[in-house]
């Protein structure tokens, strides 16, 4: 394994550090600019003055907009998010997201697995036998599955292994500190409807890269010394395709962390997506933010790793 | 065909499908190599001459076909091989050396891991134990004259310039210690100085190992420095045959002798170049001689008549009507 | 274009959706039935002559409601990822000519705004804006316009260095002539494979917003809020549901097979591999 130089390294950590900063100006100012004043949002409409110039002091709005982000900012990177409004009033928020996030994070990690699982196997078989009928239907499947909203997956999967063939619950979900057979059982369903448009692009990128390798003149010159067909695919033509493969995947975690949104509210999962519904219903904007800024987290926290992982790969990068 | 012939072909036919029809690449062509020997393959691109090596190690994308009368490996048939019997004898047998050597190694692996599979390869079909491999890639790389062994073999392939990874590529294949090496225009892609030393590096290990090579070239210069028999193909078929300095010195085919005017009128520098008329690809009437479209000796009959190889010397062999009275 | 109709599938790709196109345009105008209006006469009746999707939870029928809902979410999708392809790809042309300061700092803001995930991004836009169609529409631009601009960008990076742009600079041609019809045409056709994807997924992001109850808010009928009504009572009649959520994957088989079918007619590549 070459080793990594740690310069561009850096230089990325300190990319993702500033995008991270920028986020949460982003997130904090614009929610501010856009839908004005929480008093009104926790107080109705029907408000006194009186009421939300208490309010507003209560909660620190009546400070200047800069020194509200200060304030937000300085308390969140020590883990302060303040309190929930009206989602769990009074409740911290840092609480709230702790509780939750595990959750979202394994049905994330679960639905990737998943998705990597199907498409190695169906990327390598349709790249070998490309043009044959096996390519065609895998093909017909991959488009299929990202042709389908996940949510209208989800329900598909419920009616059909769930309501009707009862192999899997269809609401609920035990969270993995508990039990981790139960958070496999229960989650198999929401991270396939996840998965499911994920392993089909990654399937055809794996296709596309695999066929592009294999008729490449290393690979040639490998079989013409005699190497076994096994050790040349390995070695030759799947390593290669690794780095638009990893690549693929690194670009789709995006997709991954917002498809978790509909499909925990589905199945009730007590994870991040669905708390960031519920605060948006309910104009909790401390905690919309706090949502909102720990997804663009998680992004880049798995941006960056993909990244070590493709420089890693890639020996042309040092 | 000689008792010491290392390698017969018979009528070696290879077509590529090309949508819904067959594209004749080689069109009969046969001749035998002896033990030890350098045979040249002379032709322009399109000439078959690069198809014929691969037809006969197996190596065409799966869309081409390759059918001969035999080929046929000291004594044995090849084509009777199944697809593992084969493999055994690739690399550690028969092997070949490519025109792009950028493009031969692995991108994703260092120089050093392409070389041990190429001893550990050669070390389990010899049945010898494992043992350090090091030391062999060292002394491997120092024979193809790399002077800085260590270094190279730390490297990946992007980092080494291209005549480094030819005499890399060059040492990887003797690694195997091969009996017949197929060399594809290996030095084409490099510049003149190191074409010089490549050349003569082939030479060098070819004596040292005693193996035969199958040397495919457009260029006559070089066919005539290192070959001791030559052929030169046009349009999928051999048009002569014979020891090099006949070929090359008195060839009987025009064809042939086309090409010798042009190279001496570039060596000449004359003013106005020698060329042969028309282009590569001209296949004229099916019937007839391929040249004929093109020949500045071609006479009526040759557009209707296949010619056949007749002797016009001692060892040597011309396919052409004017010969054929 | 001969070899596009070669291929197969993106020649039915191309069919579907016109045929989902024709169907959404015209449809509304065939079908007898009104979509907002109720008929507590025929609640949740199952599919048949009168109503070949059945009728939902207040009497409407079904496959009215989805032609007109279509209507709504190709409208916004359509709208959204046009302005994301105009307002993007003219950025990251003119950054990657012109380059200097401020489009070094477009490009970090794209890259801010990729960095979210999609859905979440549409979804904090769309309590920031309030709920709404043309909200929707707008955060689906926001949300594409990182791509098209980085996209546009990456290629036209690689065209100014061709030949025949450095020809039309040295004779002196201006910037926005070159931008227009030196580069642009040459970049284009990626762009559009991106266009025809980005308005499948922006149907999905819609109906998504729409089926938890953040975008188009009913009874205004749009994929998304169908689907949400279908969930309430999914058990007793899945024919709600199930269908609107055939409706949306046909017309994504649609775009995604004739984007499909571009990007394979431009890519030598694999044609050549047959």
């Amino acid at each position: 394994m070459p080793t990594i130089n740690l310069g561009p390294a850096s230089r990325r950590l300190g990319g993702a550090l500033l995008i991270a900063f920028l986020g949460a100006a982003l997130v904090f100012f614009v929610m501010r600019a856009g839908h004005g004043d929480p008093a009104l949002a926790a107080l109705g409409d029907q408000a006194t003055p009186e009421a939300i110039a208490a309010f507003h002091k209560r909660w620190g709005l009546d400070a200047p907009l800069v020194v509200q982000f200060w304030r937000w900012l300085s308390g969140a990177l020590v883990g302060n998010f303040g309190m929930s409004m009206t989602v769990a009033g009074g409740v911290p928020i840092a609480d709230l997201i702790g509780s939750r996030l595990p959750n979202t994070l394994f049905i994330g990690f679960y639905a990737m697995a998943i998705a990597v699982a199907i498409s190695l196997v169906a990327g390598t078989v349709s790249a070998l036998y490309h043009g044959r009928f096996i390519d065609s239907a895998a093909t017909g499947i991959a488009v299929l599955g990202i042709s389908m909203p996940d949510f209208w997956l989800s329900y598909v999967l419920v009616y059909l292994l769930a309501l009707g063939a009862g192999i899997f619950p269809s609401y609920g979900f035990v969270s993995p500190g508990d039990s981790l057979a139960g958070a496999l059982y229960s989650g198999f369903l929401p991270a396939f409807a996840i998965a499911a448009p994920m392993a089909a692009s990654f399937t055809r990128i794996l296709r596309t890269a695999l066929i592009d390798t294999l008729y490449r003149d290393h690979v040639r010159v490998a079989r013409s010394l005699g190497y076994s067909r096994a050790f040349v695919f390995v070695h030759y033509v799947f390593r290669n395709a690794l780095i638009p493969y990893v690549t693929v995947i690194g670009l789709q975690v995006r997709y991954l962390l917002g498809g978790t949104v509909v499909v925990e509210r589905i199945f009730g999962i007590p994870g991040i997506g669905a708390l960031l519904v519920d605060a948006a219903f309910g104009r909790d904007y401390g905690l919309v933010q706090a949502c909102a800024l720990t997804f663009l987290i998680c992004v880049l926290i798995v941006n960056f790793l993909v990244d070590l992982l493709c420089a890693a790969l890639n020996p042309r990068s040092t | 065909m000689t008792e010491a012939a290392l390698i017969e072909v018979a009528n070696l036919r290879t077509s590529f499908a090309v949508g819904r029809e067959r594209v004749a690449a080689v069109r009969g062509v046969s001749f035998s190599i002896a033990e030890g020997e350098v045979f040249g393959l002379i032709g322009e691109s399109g000439s078959g001459k690069t198809v014929t090596g691969l037809s006969l190690l197996r190596l065409l994308p799966p869309h081409a076909s390759v059918d001969a009368d035999a080929i046929r490996f000291r004594g044995k048939d090849l084509a009777l091989l199944s697809g593992e019997e084969f493999r055994a004898l690739q690399g550690v047998k028969l092997a070949m050396i490519f025109q792009d050597p950028v493009g031969s190694f692995n991108p994703a692996k260092t120089v050093a891991w392409h070389l041990k599979q190429a001893i550990a390869r050669r070390r389990a079909y010899a049945g010898t134990g494992e043992g350090e491999w090091r030391e062999e890639a060292v002394q491997n790389l120092w024979d193809v004259g790399i002077r800085v062994p260590e270094r190279v073999l730390a490297s990946y392939p992007h980092q080494l310039s291209g005549g480094m990874l030819q005499r890399a590529l060059i040492a990887m294949v003797i690694s195997l210690r091969p009996v017949l090496i197929i060399a594809d225009e290996p030095t084409t892609n490099l510049d003149n100085l190191v074409e010089r030393q490549i050349l003569d590096l082939i030479r060098a290990q070819q004596r040292k190992l005693g193996a035969s090579v199958l040397y495919v070239t457009h260029d006559l210069a070089v066919a005539g420095e290192i070959c001791d028999r030559i052929a030169v193909m046009y349009a999928g078929e051999i048009v002569e045959m014979g020891p090099a300095r006949d070929v090359l010195e008195r060839p009987r085919h025009p064809y042939a002798q086309g090409l010798l005017q042009t190279s001496a009128s570039l060596d000449r520098r004359d003013e106005y170049l020698y060329e042969l008329q028309g282009e590569p690809g001209m296949r004229g009437a099916p019937e007839g001689c391929c040249f004929a479209a093109r020949c500045p000796q071609v006479m009526p009959k040759c557009r209707s008549t296949q010619p056949r190889l007749v002797d016009v010397g001692p060892g040597h062999v011309s396919r052409c009507l004017l010969h054929d009275q | 274009m001969r070899a596009f109709f070669a291929n197969k599938l993106a020649v039915i790709g191309a069919a579907v959706t016109g045929f989902v196109l024709l169907a959404v345009i015209a449809g509304p105008w065939v079908l007898p039935h009104s979509p907002t209006e109720a008929n507590f006469l025929a609640l949740l009746e199952p599919p048949s002559l009168a109503h070949p999707f059945g009728t939902d939870s207040f009497g409407r029928d079904v496959l009215t409601r989805i032609l007109y809902g279509a209507r709504v979410s190709l409208a916004v999708s359509v709208t959204g990822v046009l302005a994301a392809a105009l307002l993007g790809s003219a950025a990251g042309l003119v950054s990657a000519y012109v380059g200097g300061w401020t489009a070094a700092v477009a490009m970090r803001i794209s890259d801010l705004l990729f960095s979210f995930p999609s859905f979440v991004l549409a979804l904090f836009l769309m309590v920031v804006l309030g709920f709404g169609i043309a909200n929707i529409a707008a955060s689906i631009a926001l949300i594409y316009l990182p791509l098209f601009a980085r996209l546009a960008r990456n290629m036209a990076l690689v065209v100014k260095e061709e030949p025949w742009v450095q020809a039309a600079q040295l004779m002196g041609q201006s910037t926005f002539s070159i931008l227009t019809r030196e580069i642009l045409p040459n970049i284009a056709a990626p762009l559009f494979v991106q266009i025809a994807i980005g308005i499948a997924f922006g149907i999905v992001i819609e109906a998504g917003l729409s089926f938890l109850g953040l975008g188009v808010q009913p009874p205004n009928p749009s994929l998304g809020t169908i689907m949400a009504d279908g969930r309430e009572y999914f058990q007793r009649a899945p024919w709600v549901l199930t269908l609107s959520g055939v409706a949306i994957s046909i017309a994504l088989l649609g775009l995604n097979l004739l984007s499909d079918g571009i990007r394979d007619v431009m890519d030598p590549k694999l044609r050549a591999r047959l």
